[in-house]
């Protein structure tokens, strides 16, 4: 991680080093992620087939039909806002220990990816929702609820990170927050086994294997690709992350600065000049 | 501090919390960035004082910034609550597997209540109640069946084989224009339904491959 990310200001700061958030890995990163989009997509809308098997009388077929194909990136950005916002909670818990700006950057990075990641999960499962259950959303469901109130709990997190605040009591709150929303996410992987048969959203498919061929190996695709562009997002909010938190204390450094080249000025010229605007006149 | 500035122009709300301006931008809390520079300035010799409002150059006040924040804190707070109180009041309408729903049937009557079942082949036939459109069908979950009226059109993916959940209550009788139910139980008891969700499966396999050969031949079961 540290190659990707620079490295922890307890052992190098990398403030000379960090001056944009792109890097020659983060480029083959990309590169990887656009050819990656460019294979889902194929295996997506062409080559795997739609979900529809024989129906129990003769002549007919059940099942999803072209609707399925939204699974493919529905089922990774699911997987992947688990991920995300997980490793925000971890990254908050090792902030609230070694008080290291570099998790806290790194926890602030991966909720803004995983508050993003849990929006399309909601927005891909309502698209899927309305043709096959016959609802956009149901209020009664556990899964679905609780996946909204992961969204609101980590958007709620990011509004706080934009309370104007010191860098320190900042950075403190929102990782007591981030790590406390962590007990969402179990909450949300297991309801549907936690409430069976009394969810209306189905039970995993892949924990119980019940998909194969070309469209397992679609949504195994999908969960890769999903996977290279969070790490390829995240790289790159945590070193825009970073760069902000350098502005920040530079632009402080300056204030310290400024205040200290007044304060050598001439006792007389201060007393002067800038009395009653700037209100620091000297005894 | 060695020095007690003397301001006369009145604080901007906020600046009284301590909200330290620099010329780079910066906006810091007194809570951290204050504490840090006094013990800098204590030798220094620092004017410590927040800046006004027009020092800030453009920068939109850290006020207003709070302000937008909290309000967006506030409306996600708003949401989670919303959305609790409504999952609670919903999900306590009882949720029954149609045995359960059987068993209890005495128990439940004429409350309403969530079945689930799945709808058993060849029962599905379209009717008429009180002009409006409607479909009866028999549902089935655990080896015990149920005969149901739904009221409304059902979703577009309603077929037999295919789980649903229905909201209703028990009616004892027969349903108006409906003398038995196709492949029913017809035991005297419909489920009135009016709310259809169909409830997908997670199964991605073909199940029964021997089937649509069957199929095919119109070998499938065709009759109860």
């Amino acid at each position: 991680m540290s190659f990707l990310l620079g490295r922890s200001p307890d052992r190098s700061p990398p403030r000379a080093a960090l001056t944009h958030t792109g890097s020659r890995t983060t480029r083959i990163l990309g590169a990887g992620v656009l050819v990656g989009v460019v294979g889902l997509g194929l295996c997506a809308f062409i080559f795997s087939p739609p979900d529809s098997r024989p129906g129990p009388e003769a002549g007919t077929r059940i099942g999803q039909f072209d609707v399925v194909r939204l699974m493919y990136v529905h089922v990774p950005a699911a997987i992947w806002t688990y991920v995300a916002l997980g490793t925000c909670a971890a990254a908050s818990a090792v902030y609230l220990w070694r008080r290291s700006t570099w998790w806290d950057s790194l926890a602030h990075a991966c909720a803004e990816i995983g508050v993003v990641l849990c929006a399309v999960t909601l927005l891909t499962g309502m698209i899927w929702g309305r043709p096959v259950w016959g609802t956009w959303w149901e209020w009664g469901d556990v899964r679905l609820v609780t996946t909204l109130v992961l969204f609101l709990a980590y958007a709620g997190y990011l509004a706080l990170r934009s309370v104007p605040a010191a860098p320190e009591a900042r950075a403190r709150r929102a990782a007591i927050l981030g790590l406390g929303g962590a007990v969402l996410i179990p909450i949300v992987n297991r309801s549907v086994e936690w409430w069976e048969n009394r969810t209306l959203h189905q039970q995993s498919t892949l924990e119980e294997l019940r998909i194969e061929d070309l469209t397992l190996f679609t949504l195994v695709l999908g969960i890769f690709v999903m996977g290279l562009l969070v790490l390829w997002l995240v790289v790159h909010r945590f070193r825009l992350a970073w760069l902000e938190a350098e502005a920040e204390s530079a632009g402080l450094q300056a204030a310290l600065a400024e205040r200290r080249a007044e304060a050598a000025e001439p006792v007389a010229a201060g007393a002067g000049e800038d009395g009653a605007g700037e209100g620091s006149a000297g005894p | 501090m060695t020095e007690t500035p003397a301001d006369p122009a009145p604080q901007p709300a906020g600046a009284g919390e301590g909200d330290a301006v620099g010329a780079g931008g910066a906006a810091a809390d007194g809570e951290g960035a204050a504490g840090a520079a006094e013990s800098d300035a204590g030798a220094a010799g620092l004017d410590l004082t927040p800046r006004r409002r027009e020092d800030r150059r453009g920068r939109r006040p850290p006020t207003a910034r709070r302000v937008i924040s909290l309000l967006v804190v506030a409306a996600a707070v708003g949401g989670i609550t919303f959305a609790l109180v409504r999952l609670v009041t919903d999900a306590s309408l009882f949720f029954l597997n149609t045995d359960e729903a059987v068993e209890r049937r005495d128990e439940l009557s004429g409350q309403r209540f969530r079945m689930q079942g799945t709808p058993v082949a060849h029962s599905v036939t379209e009717t008429r109640v009180d002009f409006e459109q409607a479909v009866a069908f028999s549902v089935s979950f655990e080896g015990v069946s149920a005969d149901v009226v739904h009221v409304g059109s059902p979703p577009d993916l309603f077929t037999p084989g295919v789980p649903v959940v229905l909201e209703g209550r028990w009616i004892e009788g027969v349903p108006p224009d409906l003398d038995t139910f196709a492949c029913g139980v017809n035991d005297g008891y419909y489920f009135a339904s009016d709310h259809m969700l169909v409830k997908h499966d997670n199964e991605y396999r073909d199940t029964y491959p021997d089937r649509l050969d069957a199929a095919g031949a119109g070998g499938a079961a065709e009759g109860c």
